[in-house]
């Protein structure tokens, strides 16, 4: 399953780094393997002992539609097998627990599921089974979030939810093992893992049909009992703490080499002993300051994988209309353009992730992570520390430098600029002092960091008095969903720029052109430049997500190209 | 006695109530709903909107208020909107984590505690009482969360003597060895809890007692020749105990308020981590419920305290 996003308020760290101010020139990027070959022998069995790294309880509602929280997406991971394998960029390739294949002319997406991919009571997984994940969405009584846009777009799903019809009439079930989901409109995103049109990850409706709807996210069945069609089922659970996995015996996939994994919570703040004393095998969703006290640990080896994440710089320049359009009017001096280039290039993000994130955050050059592979246009430089480049460029536009330090505007005006953040109060003071740099005045909004409620609040609801904000997103492998967050329609676009170059490079990437890839890549490329050259949101870093794993460990890779049978595929070794 | 307490019974009622309707503005007024931490690029808006019109979010709070109490008042706490669960049973679960884990720590701080204090008094000024004195500086001084960690580091992983995490091992199904895992689960993070929590009680007893060393009753055994041995036990322990005794109604209804550091650091789900939780995500139903109970129990800790010391203290009457 792939990780849903959460909106990321940046992580608050303890580390008291004092940042110098001089430029580096130097700063490299950090690069892992996504594989650990190890050439010994595989031991018969053996159990795997994974940490997971949480400072909260996993919230254990094991139904992928019902859930919202990451910790109990990651640690059912090894049940919970997306049923589509996929390449490098994450589109549907053929080869998985279940095919899917479209037809354009017939809107439709058929998806067949492998004749062996049982649940783990030996139950077969059905066509059945897709029809009642897309019920548990749709149904208003199962409170669930994952009713979106994309889902709309199947024929029947709007009547369904609106207690018109009593059955989807865009699921059909064509035999026991293939359904055929009819759209209303097909877009090139479909073809992507992640994208919410197909999902990737089903219910058992044998097993669950007898539950209410709005008793099934709180069903012992679903919190206590689940299954899993995965190479792995769940034997015990300690709610909130562990899982002990035992291997699925009806798996449709390789026989797991293994007899048990468990799977544990571990605090931040304990992981690096936890690993010195060899506690685990592997380590899940390790931070960047855990990554610095572990690199060097000679049984270890960390492996990395450009997570499907980044975070950005926005300037605020409109509103939301009544209909939830963007507007932009508002009377900011970061309208202009050549300010907010300046701000960007003022920012030193290479020197803040070497010193704050150990190289395991690097800039980003577009706002399309280059974990999306070729979808990141590579060309782009983005906006590196040039604070030359950025006085020159509001020396010219008029902004005249004054005695304090700080510019006028080109009428003559003072200007402070106000900025909504809710993270680490030392990387505010950083990017704030860089913009005093170049004679930018920024002030904190309030004067002070935001909680992230607030900061969310204020950036869902449209607040005043800011005129930038930094935040981040995590994203999904279908790069068009991606770019539309920031179309005029969209209630994301909390910069509220609206240009028509915008529309009509956004509406572009989803045209019937678009079915063409090679088209649709160069206008994805065309809008990350037309983005990077506005300026409306800077990109700032993207990120790798590293896991320690013992070298006794074997099998074991991040690759997406490989991964799809790692847990089957891992094994331990002396 | 009783008349006293019933009425005192009677008197919580309106302040429970009023209580209540403040947590419940307080809770509300917090920036932020359980759907906030939803927003993402892949769901939709429109339907978020939907979850929070359907949960009341922006029913006025006299409404929502009003819906909460009727059915509070038939045994529903309503569902968590983070685990899915009727709040009932989530903080009945934790409930009992907890309860283990403060009895063991309160049990330990006790015995750990009393003697210290008693022996401080007793050789007031000397080294032993400096080193007992200097003790419980330390612990006061240091951070919990440092000291736990310190704990962890050293008996967790050093020596390997205790889990470091959870409540009990995931592999361990029923029965004695059930029992065991809990208690081993439990030994270090109570331990350590006990440890940097008996500073309180060793200075309060401590002062009692060089206080009583010089009362009238103390002046008279000797004056009679009671044995110095039978005066500290029989006369100076026994009253310098009395306060403490005093403490012990809201030390038992304390024992469900859980502790935030050592649940966090120890993974260990208890009522702590649940509170800290439910503030993050704003877990509404969660948060008033959690914060009515502990006001609750605060009430009933006073009561709790001023019976127990009218029984142990004839001098004390509740009236």
């Amino acid at each position: 399953m792939k990780n849903k996003g959460l909106m990321k308020g940046l992580v608050a760290l303890t580390t008291s780094v004092v940042l110098s101010a001089t430029f580096v020139s130097d700063v490299q990027a950090l690069s892992f393997p996504t594989t650990y070959t190890n050439h010994k022998k595989s031991l018969k069995g053996g159990t795997l002992r994974v940490g997971y790294v949480s400072d909260s309880a996993f919230k254990g509602v094991f139904a992928n539609e019902l859930q919202s929280d990451s910790p109990t997406a990651d640690v059912a991971g090894f049940g919970w097998q997306d049923l589509f394998k996929v390449d490098k960029n994450y589109r549907y390739v053929k080869g998985g627990l279940a095919d899917v294949s479209f037809d354009r002319k017939e809107k439709t997406a058929t998806v067949k599921i492998g004749k062996n991919v049982n649940w783990s009571d030996g139950h077969p997984v059905e066509a059945k089974d897709f029809t009642y994940t897309y019920e548990v969405i749709a149904n208003k009584q199962t409170d669930s979030a994952s009713y979106n846009d994309q889902v709309k777009d199947i024929e029947g799903m709007e009547e369904y939810h609106n207690g018109q019809a009593d059955h989807i009439s865009g699921v059909e079930e064509k035999d026991n093992k293939t359904v055929v989901l009819h759209y209303k409109k097909m877009t090139p995103d479909m073809y992507f893992s992640g994208s919410g049109y197909i999902v990737d990850v089903v219910e058992p409706y044998h097993y669950l049909k007898d539950v209410p709807f709005d008793q099934l996210a709180s069903s012992d069945k679903v919190q206590k009992h689940p299954l899993f069609y995965g190479p792995w089922t769940m034997k015990n659970i300690v709610k909130g703490e562990s899982i002990e996995w035992v291997p699925n015996k009806y798996y449709g996939g390789p026989k797991p080499k293994l007899d048990k994994i468990t799977v544990e919570l571990v605090a931040t703040n304990k992981a690096v002993s936890a690993l010195k004393a060899h506690k685990y095998d592997i380590l899940l969703k390790e931070s960047p300051g855990v990554y610095n006290k572990i690199k060097n640990l000679k049984d270890y080896k960390v492996l990395g994988e450009k997570a499907l994440t980044y975070t950005y710089l926005g300037f605020k320049v409109g509103h939301a209309d009544k209909d939830g359009n963007s507007v932009m009017d508002r009377k900011t001096p970061v309208r202009d353009r050549t300010l907010r280039q300046a701000m960007a290039y003022a920012m030193n993000t290479e020197q803040l992730d070497k010193k704050l994130y150990h190289g395991i955050r690097y800039r980003g050059n577009t706002l399309i992570p280059d974990a999306l592979g070729k979808w990141n246009d590579h060309r782009q430089k983005g906006y590196p520390l040039n604070l030359k480049k950025a006085n020159n460029l509001l020396d010219k536009a008029g902004y005249k430098m004054q005695k304090d330090g700080y510019r006028t505007l080109p009428d003559g005006k003072k200007f402070t600029l106000r900025f909504l953040y809710d993270g680490d109060a030392l990387v505010a003071r950083n990017y704030m002092e860089q913009w005093k740099k170049i004679g930018v005045k920024v002030k904190l909004k309030d004067d002070r960091i935001q909680n992230f409620n607030t900061f969310t609040e204020e950036l869902l609801n449209d607040g005043k008095g800011w005129d930038l904000w930094m935040s981040g997103w995590d994203i999904t492998g279908a790069p068009t969903h991606e770019a539309k967050s920031y179309a005029t329609s969209s209630p994301y676009n909390f910069a509220h720029f609206t240009t028509k170059e915008n529309t009509a490079l956004i509406d572009s990437l989803s045209s019937e052109k678009a079915f063409d890839q090679d088209y649709q890549l160069k206008q994805f490329y065309k809008w990350q430049a037309y983005m990077n050259k506005e300026a409306y949101v800077v990109p700032r870093d993207f990120e790798y997500y590293t896991y320690p794993v013992s070298k006794k460990v074997k099998g074991y890779t991040l690759d997406p190209e490989k991964s799809y049978w790692v847990w089957s595929n891992v094994s331990l070794t002396k | 006695m009783w008349k006293t307490i019933l009425r005192r019974l009677l008197v919580m009622i309106p302040e429970i109530i009023l209580l209540s309707i403040l947590i419940f503005i307080l809770a509300k007024l917090m920036p932020g709903d359980p759907f906030t931490g939803m927003v993402t690029p892949q769901t939709s808006a429109a339907q978020i909107e939907q979850l929070r019109i359907k949960a009341g979010v922006y029913d006025p709070w006299y409404i929502q208020y009003y819906h909460w109490i009727v059915k509070m008042f038939h045994g529903d706490l309503g569902i968590s909107y983070q685990f899915k669960t009727p709040v009932g049973t989530l903080i009945a679960s934790r409930m009992w984590n907890t309860l283990w884990l403060s009895l063991i720590t309160m049990i330990l701080s006790y015995l750990l505690a009393i003697p210290l204090g008693l022996t401080a008094g007793r050789y007031e000024n000397t080294k032993l009482d400096n080193f007992i004195m200097f003790y419980t500086f330390v612990a006061y001084a240091i951070p919990a969360f440092v000291f736990y960690l310190l704990g962890v580091w050293l008996f967790g992983y050093k020596l390997g003597w205790f889990p470091t995490s959870g409540s009990v091992d995931v592999d361990v199904t029923g029965g004695l060895s059930y029992l065991l895992s809990r208690l081993k689960h439990m030994i270090l993070p109570a331990i350590l809890m006990a440890l940097i929590s008996v500073t309180s009680v060793v200075q309060y007893l401590r002062s009692e007692v060089i206080d009583n060393k010089n009362q009238d009753y103390v002046k008279t055994a000797r004056a009679k020749g009671v044995p110095e041995k039978q005066i500290f036990k029989r006369h100076i322990f026994r009253n310098s105990l009395l306060p403490i005794a005093a403490f012990l109604g809201y030390s038992i209804t304390g024992l469900l308020g859980g502790s935030i550091f050592v649940e966090q650091i120890f993974n260990y789900p208890g009522m702590g981590l649940l509170f800290m939780d439910s503030i993050m995500n704003r877990d509404y139903s969660v948060i008033t419920a959690l914060v009515l109970l502990y006001g609750i129990l605060t009430l009933i800790g006073s009561l709790l305290s001023d019976i127990i010391l009218s029984i142990v203290d004839p001098r004390v009457r509740i009236e």
